[in-house]
């Protein structure tokens, strides 16, 4: 149930709060349908974020002050937006160094011709 | 097409069926249902609504809203004892510490003062828990109230109410007063153990009720504009 339709879902259960910060990062402010949808579409359909999954982690990051709310009414219900706070913005770059030196290592494993 | 008013209000009552009672998990939960029934309708405006609710729900898995509810929980519990921790620290730094320093000390001198030391400890203890149990017995009734006039209950009132998990640890000195009427001696060590345990309960007392919990509320009604204090 966690956040792939690809073959090991395993692999990008640790990447979700990197996924969720990085969207934020390039919009000023996003809602939880908006960033599934958004993943989807970037990733033609091969990952796929679920709701039981997208939730708790937007929460948490709200608690840890990584991302801030705005509640807004959209035609006839409210929305609540997330957008990333300071500190939320200075953990996604650390976040994504993170990742990149991750993809980096796993590149020299799997394929050090390439390297 | 889009959700009338009265879908949106079955959505609401929908989450509440699914054991989501609180008012600001289900905005949420509800706009999201909400946004999702309105993309199958613009694939095929056919699917009822129902169906289209359906189909929606099963997106959550097996555990349905049970999840979020859960990990929001722990979410609010965490930020609420993080910010009691953040104002705690501050009792330790200049020019708080200073405070911290001297009622301690201050207590340890009237103990001393003290020939019977049950007389000072006990009501000490006493306030400690009086403190929060008014607390407690107030932010009840305001929810309660609440419910009666608006119909809704909110998530973070419940997590003020049990001072995000802290009232376990605020219910110490309620087991206390058996403790010290069957203590004779007193050695000074124990005197400064109890000064300080006594003054750091105190802190917390107050940086929950009197600084954590008035700031949740004022954030909550800035973030929702459906909460009102009663």
């Amino acid at each position: 149930m966690y956040i792939c339709n690809m073959s090991n879902s395993k692999l990008y259960k640790g990447s979700l709060n990197t996924i969720i910060l990085k969207l934020l990062n390039e919009h000023d402010k996003m809602y939880g349908y908006e960033i599934t949808q958004k993943v989807k579409v970037l990733t033609k359909g091969e990952l796929n974020i679920t709701e039981g999954a997208l939730y708790p982690a937007l929460h948490k990051l709200e608690a840890e002050g990584l991302l801030d709310v705005e509640l807004a009414k959209v035609d006839n219900r409210l929305r609540k937006y997330y957008k990333l706070t300071e500190t939320g913005t200075k953990e996604t770059i650390s976040k994504l160094n993170e990742l990149a030196e991750y993809i980096k290592t796993m590149q020299k494993l799997v394929n050090p011709k390439l390297v | 097409m889009k959700l009338t008013n009265s879908q949106i209000q079955e959505l609401y009552t929908f989450t509440q069926k699914h054991y989501v009672e609180w008012f600001d998990v289900q905005t949420e939960l509800v706009d999201h249902l909400a946004n999702g029934i309105e993309a199958q309708w613009q694939e095929n405006q056919k699917i009822s609504f129902d169906d289209a609710l359906k189909a929606e729900f099963k997106k959550f898995g097996i555990m349905g809203f049970s999840n979020v509810i859960e990990e929001k929980t722990k979410a609010l519990n965490s930020y609420y004892r993080n910010l009691v921790w953040t104002y705690f620290k501050d009792f330790f730094k200049l020019p708080k510490i200073i405070l911290t320093l001297l009622s301690t000390w201050l207590f340890f001198e009237i103990l001393q003062l003290t020939p019977n030391k049950n007389w000072i400890v006990i009501p000490a203890f006493t306030i400690l828990f009086i403190v929060p149990t008014v607390f407690f017995i107030n932010v009840a009734k305001r929810i309660r109230k609440t419910e009666y006039v608006t119909n809704k209950k909110w998530l973070f009132e419940s997590i003020n109410l049990q001072l995000g998990g802290l009232i376990h640890i605020l219910s110490i000195p309620l087991y206390t007063g058996v403790f010290f009427e069957s203590i004779d001696k007193w050695p000074i060590l124990f005197q400064v153990i109890c000064s300080i345990v006594i003054v750091l309960l105190g802190m917390l007392i107050y940086i929950s009720i009197f600084i954590v919990s008035p700031k949740l509320r004022i954030q909550m009604a800035k973030q929702h504009p459906d909460y009102k204090f009663v």
